[in-house]
């Protein structure tokens, strides 16, 4: 099972920290992501780290999660639902034959893998095997279909937001 | 003891219903209704007679659904609509609320795989009685099937099943609905049924490797109903109730926030109690489904 607690955080922490401050010092951004399986974690849960010495307002993170048990519209929304609960995200990317969703966050966000895994949890579904990648500003766009943008209406009043964010 | 009990139940699901059983979108029942954490589900059901024939009728469910954990839904059907009758040379006609209908659904048992999905969650709630069973005119109380309610307090027990695939679904339920009688008026008897569902993907024939397309499916169910006798002022009415099988074919456009299906609804045998009973007509149906995000005061609490 693919599980983030307890003991297993803190020495993930570690093991990450020390990956980003050796890649920083081997390779300069944008080389080749460096993908690691995540320590102590379900085994086809990988997070990608770019090797980086640029800030976080330089590169966003881009999540790819594998979706088990979507296979309508319906279903995504089932997991959009959640998705406009997480702060930062900046767009999705749906894609139904895969199965597959991708999220864009915007510039210096730190994702969480716990928040990412807690997403498909509560909507109902079996978390499949997900990455993290930190991609540039500066990168080519990604355009291809399936792109929807995230509503995160700013509004203070909760039925505001909540009618922004339905119709 | 619940691995032993699984298959056997699941094998009844199968076998009952007559189709792959499946986690879709039923025109004919809602009780097999997918719905998530965070999620509001409104449904509006459009149901009416497609042929003149001497019972007629256009009745508008609006279904509610909540998903208030990621295994517990909360349901609610309130039921309106018209009914007219043509009885020895005369029409009779009502409307209204009929009963409304609460419950709640629980997933017992989930299996979620790359290709497939299989779910099977027990419900229970109960009609409320909210609509009447003692309409009546100037010669006295009006036909059961003019009546909109039962007069009581009705449980309502049953289990939901569905297993979906990226080309094939369905959905399969079986419901008890408890009718106790009432003193006065019209009381229908219990309601046992089960239901099936199995829908295809017609277009695309062939999913993109990327986006979220348009598409088409077919769905084909089924509604075996068996209506006990009821009881007219306390006494039991031999000339009601029976056995009812129906059949229903939908063509479904689901897009990411709602789904729309417009079908027909044909009935395949009927065996009523007694003498005079109304047989089932072909009927036109059709529902509009909305998704909505639930309310969220997280983001508020964060702002301040």
């Amino acid at each position: 099972m693919n599980t983030f607690r307890g003991k297993q955080q803190a020495s993930r922490k570690v093991l990450w920290t020390g990956l980003l401050a050796c890649s920083a010092m081997l390779r300069p951004f944008p080389a080749v992501a460096q993908t690691v399986p995540a320590p102590n974690t379900h085994a086809t849960t990988t997070v990608t780290t770019a090797a980086s010495t640029t800030t976080n307002s330089q590169v966003f993170p881009r999540v790819t999660v594998q979706l088990n048990g979507v296979f309508s519209p319906r279903g995504f929304f089932n997991i959009m639902v959640r998705v406009y609960q997480l702060q930062g995200v900046a767009r999705a990317k749906l894609d139904l034959k895969e199965s597959r969703l991708t999220l864009d966050f915007a510039p210096g966000v730190v994702v969480s893998p716990t928040e990412i895994r807690n997403v498909m949890v509560n909507a109902g579904y079996s978390p499949g095997p997900f990455k993290i990648e930190k991609i540039s500003v500066n990168a080519p766009p990604d355009n291809r279909p399936g792109w929807i943008k995230v509503k995160h209406p700013p509004s203070h009043s909760a039925l505001v937001r909540w009618l922004e964010i339905n119709f | 003891m619940l691995k032993k009990l699984l298959p056997i139940l699941l094998f009844t699901c199968t076998v009952m219903s007559g189709s792959t059983i499946a986690w879709a979108s039923p025109a004919t029942f809602v009780t097999a209704l997918p719905v998530a954490l965070d999620q509001i589900l409104a449904r509006v059901d459009a149901d009416t007679a497609l042929t003149a024939s001497e019972l007629e009728y256009a009745q508008f469910p609006v279904s509610v659904a909540l998903g208030a954990t990621s295994t517990l839904a909360l349901f609610a059907t309130f039921q309106q609509g018209f009914t007219s009758l043509d009885q020895n040379g005369e029409t009779y006609t009502s409307s209204g609320p009929r009963d409304t209908l609460l419950f709640a659904r629980y997933t017992l048992y989930k299996r979620d795989r790359p290709k497939t999905t299989l779910r099977l969650a027990p419900l229970a709630g109960a009609y409320l009685p909210t609509g009447s069973n003692t309409l009546s005119n100037s010669n006295g109380l009006l036909a059961a099937p003019l009546q909109t309610g039962s007069g009581t307090f009705d449980p309502y027990l049953g289990v939901a099943a569905g297993y979906n695939g990226s080309r094939y679904g369905g959905a399969w339920d079986a419901t008890y609905r408890w009718n106790p009688s009432a003193a006065h008026g019209i009381s229908p008897g219990d309601v046992i049924r089960t239901d099936g569902e199995f829908e295809m993907r017609l277009l695309p024939v062939h999913l993109p490797n990327e986006g979220l397309p348009k598409e088409l499916w077919i769905a084909l169910e089924t509604n075996l109903i068996e209506n006990r006798r009821g009881k007219i002022d306390g006494t039991m009415n031999p000339n009601s109730g029976g056995l009812t099988w129906n059949g229903a074919a939908t063509l479904q456009l689901p897009t990411l926030h709602w789904e729309l299906a417009l079908g027909v609804l044909l009935p395949i045998a009927q065996q009523l109690n007694g003498a005079g009973g109304i047989p089932e007509d072909k009927g036109f149906i059709s529902f509009f489904e909305y998704y909505l995000s639930a309310p969220s005061w997280k983001g508020f609490r964060r702002k301040r």
